[in-house]
């Protein structure tokens, strides 16, 4: 029987931020996730790094804490971070009065902004329309969702942390008013299997629900549906939000090489079989085009939808979407339900997802009797990387490969040039897009990897293969095929999860109404239908 | 940059365009149109540092473009990345030098034979390869003091053309220029030979768009009010007619009322050949040919930059409508010249290479003479297979001279019925 | 507007349109024929295997036509018709195909030989192993093996298909030395199997050349594009054509089809400078399923010469016709079969006496 002192409930952000914490201050812990990295909220949002200009006249609460949190993350986790810098563009058709409210707002929480004529505004970022009437400066930044999850998970690792992807809890063992462990399932394998502890996290963001369901309790969470696009290249090099009072489709992020507008907001019932609506993926475009005009020629890549999560306090749930604080509670279940050792983490958002762990692990530790402080604000998520290895890696890549595994891998890249030094061959691009080298996928893939990847959707998380024009169907091929080489999976395996793979990519490219990606969705159902016999998506 | 372009969106990775460049069938390192195009592209907008030293080796032939299915601009793309490629002090020296023929032409023709016979001496071709960068292999084109300009072949009502000469006519090849204007008179066609300078390919071929947007500038204000009259403005070089047809709204493009001005022009543009082949189509066309089974088994190679026009051979249509002409289409890809690249010493090697299949091709036609309209194409052709090239119109007019010869002088156009 | 006139305008290069241009060249006997194209067809992505000829005989004339040109043209096919026959994939599946380019044809499954599937060190776009474990699972009666061949680097750099294949066309040496490669594996196989590498233009000569020196059958499974033997089949298609004379306009769509009472007049092509118009007295529309945009009025529905009619039933032109995926859209997933037999169809329709006048 395995034994740890806390089981946390759900790898995005959150669960890992806890697992990270944790691990700093000595507590043993692991974390189970139903299925991999980064799966739910946390990539599935814009990935934007509030500064807190979004909320400064709503809440001045929520803009300070973002502003913070802001500072924090791009000290401790630089490599995760785009700094690219934002602007809150003022268009002739919003109202005026929010403009100057915002500039008081801002200027109250002391958030750093600097005013842009409408020409230097176009000189900064020429997409936009050219009727704009002003901006201002702010220091939004886009963060990699699924490096600050991975960054953060493997951080932990290397402290004695445990991750558990593909591991669905099934059940919450308690005796009397005290949790014991949990049971859990291998979602791949079907394997059967518990841990002992003596605290559980609930970090399930949009199933925190349904886990405290598992305890038998009760977590009002309710689940607001946000779809997004990405687009194909960067529209904007720095982020777009429409100076007004916060609405569908105001803000444009680049993310990397692409960059997703987003979002919409529909209340759902649940976090599963999320699907934006024609209507919505239309209203979500037009507006897009009214922040960017050319983004009516622009290519979309993939839709898709997350949910946020938000905390439903009892009498509050009348109100829309968007009017419940962004704020996120903390339930002891001890203290609420009777049951000792039940933790729920739930509502907050990406930016501030450290201080969620802090204020989780802060009320673990106490409950569990230790007195570590939190260390996470000061810490880095990873050790600075050494001049040698990053001059090596310049060396043995093209430039622009080598500036992109800089930030993907750091110090790990000493390891990856060690691959390519004892084979070539392994600097070989796999992923055109994003420039991943075979080396990358290999250390990736490596059965030692902290953060170990059992299909090739995962292969993706952990370095962005895939995410780009092609969506896997050049790329996903040689990931399998490499996969293959390196003993991770045998040739059925790796065909079958290529199959599935496809279907979650062919999926996510369906819904979009602009042509141009229809043209590489067909382009790829050809190659693996009538061309190689290999997968159809059963349209005939 | 801003995106008025959104052709990049477009491409679907899926190779054609790698597999038809000529330079990665003769470079093992040059990672492709695709990579260099669109997929840094991305990249460079993101503002990642990107290597920027495989963008020289871009021969600019297009051929990625044509080949490309969904209408992606690679070379476009390719050639603007270009201009911030930083490059070592002696390749950028030299190619400052290339970017202007007009420059080099202007200096030269100043004392053409003095500088014709130090071009050809061995050891200056040394020192410039050592110094400047320039194949020693190569030997320069010679230079011409006389230029042509004014208008040729006046008669009443007749139709006129402006002539744009480029580079080569202009300062090396004068004789062409006058076939062209003995061609156009022939069909009854005055010529105006146009003060227009060079049409600023080879700077945009060189990394260097500033020196290419003053001289299409400069060319835009000397070419408009004809095309404004409707007068067609036709060229003897394919190299020269892609760039008046496209590098106006590709260099000026950004400012309105010079876009308008840019599309005026480009549309009155014809390369010869195509003013021509359209002429007989409408039976416009002499036919007043002798036959020219003299000249033996010619072989034709068509430049890359006409079918970038949307053109096919219509000089080879033309030469065959001459009576006892063997000609035959060598259809061998491009000859890998293209314009300055292969003048460059560390570029001779890739430019021979391209070129491999032509000139097999051409030895297997064996043929007396090749004929192509492209000058840097038929200067390779020459240099890589031996065998002499002419330009296709410096045929024509023979054609119409051996009828003249026949008819014992005399006769006027006749025109195809 | 620059202006020529031609007797046919065939627009689109894929296998419909490249049928029905040597379809009219052999039918009409010095007609001027224009093929337009914007970039290469999408067989290119594929092997070019031909299978579902939507309903038509096997002795079809179409395909005759089809198989003489792919002759004239140095690709051969072979196959039959009647039976189709399973080639393997580079994914390790079976791919059914009546007829397919004759290097390819060679792999085809037969019961009781033994194969190797050969993988060239440093080609990582191609695992003979996961090829060889996935085939034997099918059981399809034969045996394959794994076996790897090394070839000479550039600048010790990985090989790709396209390299591979680049140096296949232009170098001898490579030529031999991947021949004495294939030869040393080939001595326990009835046939070996490689990744469709050999050259961008190679023949049926270079083909056959290769076979002699390894001393058995050499077949190519094609692989994700790049893939060298569908750019092979459209390299030397259209440069056969050409050599026919066609006049190939490429790189350039068409951007609109004059028609006027009822008469297709030509065709605009958006080339630089200036649009050209390209005048006919027949067209053949065979450029894809995103063409539908340059048929207004359109229904979908075609009549028996595969002329486009418009929502009353009638014809948009009496010389306007369609072939390929977009006067079919089963041709899209049908293996080519069907392009072929609707761009043979087209161009004897276009060259037929207009005799039927009365269908307006």
């Amino acid at each position: 029987m395995d034994r740890t002192q806390v089981v946390i409930i759900g790898g995005g952000a959150t669960g890992a931020g806890i697992l990270w914490d944790l691990s700093l201050r000595g507590i043993a812990a692991v974390l189970l996730e139903k299925r991999d990295l980064a799966n739910g909220a946390t990539g599935r949002c814009h990935g934007l790094l509030h500064s807190g200009a979004r909320y400064a006249v709503k809440d001045a609460e929520a803009a300070r804490e973002c502003l913070r949190e802001n500072r924090i993350l791009k000290t401790i986790a630089p490599h995760c971070i785009h700094d690219v810098g934002g602007l809150f563009v003022r268009y002739p058709q919003d109202d005026p009065a929010f403009f100057t409210a915002w500039d008081r707002a801002c200027a109250d929480i002391g958030l750093p902004t600097a005013p842009l004529s409408a020409a230097e505004a176009l000189d900064l970022e020429p997409n936009l329309p050219s009727g704009i009437l002003g901006a201002s400066t702010c220091p939004d930044a886009h963060v990699d969702v699924f490096q600050l999850t991975l960054s953060n998970l493997q951080a932990a690792v290397a402290r004695g942390g445990r991750f558990r992807a593909y591991a669905e809890v099934t059940a919450i063992e308690r005796r009397g008013g005290q949790v014991t462990g949990v049971r859990f399932r291998d979602t791949l394998s079907g394997d059967e299997d518990s841990i002992d502890c003596e605290m559980v996290v609930n970090a399930g963001g949009g199933w925190a629900q349904q886990v405290a369901a598992l305890a038998g309790l009760h977590v009002p969470v309710r689940c607001d549906k946000g779809s997004l696009l990405v687009l194909n290249h960067n529209l904007v090099t720095r982020v777009v939000n429409r100076c007004r009072k916060p609405g569908d489709a105001d803000i444009l992020v680049p993310a990397g090489p692409v960059c997703i507008l987003g979002t919409s907001s529909i209340t759902v019932s649940g976090p599963e079989g999320l699907r934006a609506e024609t209507d919505e993926i239309e209203a979500l475009l037009k507006l897009g085009t009214e922040l960017v005009p050319c983004m009516a020629e622009s290519r979309v890549l993939r839709i898709f939808s997350g949910v946020r999560p938000l905390y439903v306090p009892q009498g509050a749930d009348k109100a829309g979407g968007r009017e419940i604080s962004r704020g996120f509670a903390l339930l002891d279940h001890g203290v609420e339900d009777n049951l000792d050792g039940f933790v729920s983490i739930v509502g907050g958002k990406l930016t501030t997802y450290r201080l969620m762990a802090e204020k989780t692990c802060d009320l673990v530790a106490s409950r569990l009797g230790v007195d570590e402080p939190c260390r996470t604000a000061e810490t880095p998520l990873r050790p600075p990387t050494p001049e040698a290895v990053t001059r090596k890696i310049r060396h043995l890549l093209p430039a622009q490969a080598a500036s992109i595994v800089e930030r993907r891998l750091g110090p790990a890249m000493a390891q990856l040039a060690e691959r390519i030094e004892a084979d070539p061959d392994m600097a070989e691009i796999l992923c055109e897009c994003e420039q991943v080298t075979r080396a990358e996928v290999a250390m990736v893939m490596a059965v030692d990897a902290k953060v170990p990847v059992r299909t090739i959707n995962d292969v993706g998380r952990r370095c962005r293969l895939g995410f780009g024009s092609c969506q896997g169907t050049f790329c996903g091929y040689r990931a399998m095929l490499e996969g293959y080489r390196q003993g991770l999976w045998p040739a059925e395996a790796a065909a079958a999860d290529f199959k599935r793979y496809l279907d979650e990519r062919w999926k996510g490219q369906a819904q979009i109404p602009n042509g141009k990606q229809l043209e590489q969705l067909m382009l790829s159902h050809d190659l693996f239908g009538p061309s190689h016999h290999f997968h159809s998506d059963g349209e005939g | 940059m801003r995106h008025t372009d959104v052709t990049l969106d477009n491409c679907l990775k899926c190779s054609d365009c790698n597999a038809a460049c000529p330079v990665m069938t003769a470079h093992p390192r040059y990672p492709g149109p695709k990579h260099l195009g669109p997929e840094l592209e991305k990249l460079r907008r993101e503002g990642l540092p990107c290597d920027s030293e495989w963008l020289e080796y871009c021969l600019g032939c297009e051929r990625c473009d044509m080949a490309c299915p969904n209408q992606v601009n690679v070379a476009e793309l390719i050639a603007r990345a270009k201009a911030a490629h930083k490059k070592p002090l002696r390749r950028r020296l030299r190619d400052w030098l290339l970017a202007r023929p007009g420059l080099l032409g202007q200096v030269i023709s100043l004392a053409p034979a003095v500088a014709n016979r130090v071009l050809a001496l061995g050891v200056v071709r040394r020192l410039m390869s050592l110094t400047a960068g320039i194949a020693a292999e190569r030997s320069f084109p010679a230079y011409a003091r006389v230029k042509l300009a004014g208008v040729h072949g006046r008669s009443r009502g007749a139709e006129r053309v402006v002539f744009f000469q480029g580079c080569s006519m202009r300062y090396n090849e004068q004789a062409l220029g006058r076939d062209c204007i003995a061609l156009l008179a022939e069909n009854g066609i005055e010529t105006e030979m146009s003060e227009a300078g060079c049409c600023g390919y080879p700077a945009l071929a060189n990394g260097d768009p500033a020196e290419a947007r003053r001289r299409v500038r400069a060319n835009l204000e000397l070419l408009y009010q004809a095309a404004e009259n409707g007068t067609p403005i036709v060229t003897a070089c394919t190299s020269c007619g892609q760039m008046l047809k496209t590098g106006f709204t590709l260099l000026l493009g950004d400012d309105p009322e010079l876009a308008a001005k840019a599309r005026v022009v480009e549309s009155a543009v014809r390369d010869l050949g195509e003013f021509l082949i359209e002429r007989a189509d409408q039976g416009h066309l002499s036919l007043r040919f002798g036959d020219c089974g003299h000249l033996g088994r010619l072989a034709y190679h068509s430049p890359c930059h006409q079918a970038t026009q949307g053109l096919s051979r219509p000089w080879f249509h033309l030469l065959r409508m001459v009576p006892g002409i063997e000609i035959e289409d060598l259809n061998a890809g491009c000859c890998g010249m293209a314009g300055t690249f292969g003048f460059k010493q560390e570029k001779y090697p890739v430019s021979l290479s391209i070129g491999q299949r032509l000139f097999q091709a051409i030895a297997q036609a064996a043929p007396r003479q090749v004929v192509s309209e492209c000058p840097t194409c038929r200067m390779q052709i020459t240099h890589g297979s031996g065998v002499p090239s002419v330009h296709p119109a410096t045929l024509l007019v023979m054609a119409y001279e051996q009828r003249k010869v026949v008819d014992g002088g005399g006769g006027g156009a006749r025109l195809a019925s | 507007m620059g202006r020529q006139t031609f007797d046919l305008v065939v627009v689109g290069a894929g296998l419909a349109g490249l049928a029905a241009t040597a379809t009219a060249v052999a039918a009409s006997g010095g007609a001027r024929v224009a093929l337009v194209h914007a970039g290469l067809g999408t067989f290119v992505y594929g092997a070019g295997g031909v299978a579902d000829l939507g309903g038509v005989a096997a002795d079809h004339p179409a395909v005759r036509d089809f198989r003489a040109l792919v002759d004239a043209a140095g690709v051969p096919y072979d196959g039959d018709l009647g039976q189709s026959q399973l080639l393997p994939t580079i994914l390790g599946t079976l791919l059914p195909v009546n007829l397919a380019p004759r290097s390819l044809w060679n792999g085809r499954v037969r019961s009781g030989t033994r194969a190797a599937v050969v993988g060239i060190a440093g080609l990582s776009a191609f695992d003979a192993d996961f090829v060889a474990e996935r085939l034997n699972r099918l059981a399809c009666g034969c045996c394959y093996q794994a076996r790897r061949i090394e070839l000479p680097r550039q600048d010790g750099l990985p090989h790709s298909v396209l390299e591979l294949a680049n140096r296949f066309d232009r170098d001898p040496a490579f030529r031999q030395t991947l021949a004495e490669q294939l030869r040393r594996v080939a001595a326990d196989y009835d046939v070996v199997l490689i990744p469709a590498i050999l050259g961008q233009w190679s023949d049926a000569g270079q083909m056959a050349e290769l076979e002699t020196a390894v001393g058995c059958p050499v077949a190519e499974m094609a692989t994700l594009p790049p893939s060298v033997a569908g750019l092979r089949l459209s390299n030397r298609l259209l440069a056969h054509l050409r050599g026919q004379g066609v006049d190939i306009f490429g790189g350039y769509p068409v951007t609109a089809l004059e028609v006027e009472n009822a008469r297709c007049r030509g065709v605009h092509v958006a080339t630089p400078g200036h649009a050209r118009h390209f005048a006919a007295s027949a067209v053949i529309l065979a450029s894809g399923p995103h063409s539908a945009n340059l048929l207004p009025g359109w229904s979908g529905d075609q009549d028996s010469r595969r002329r486009p009619l418009d929502h009353q039933g009638r014809f948009l032109a009496d010389n306007l016709y369609l072939a390929g995926a977009l006067a079919d859209p089963e041709a899209r997933h049908g293996g080519n079969g069907r392009a072929i037999v609707g761009g043979h169809g087209a161009a004897l329709a276009a060259f037929e006496r207009e005799d039927d006048h009365a269908t307006h």
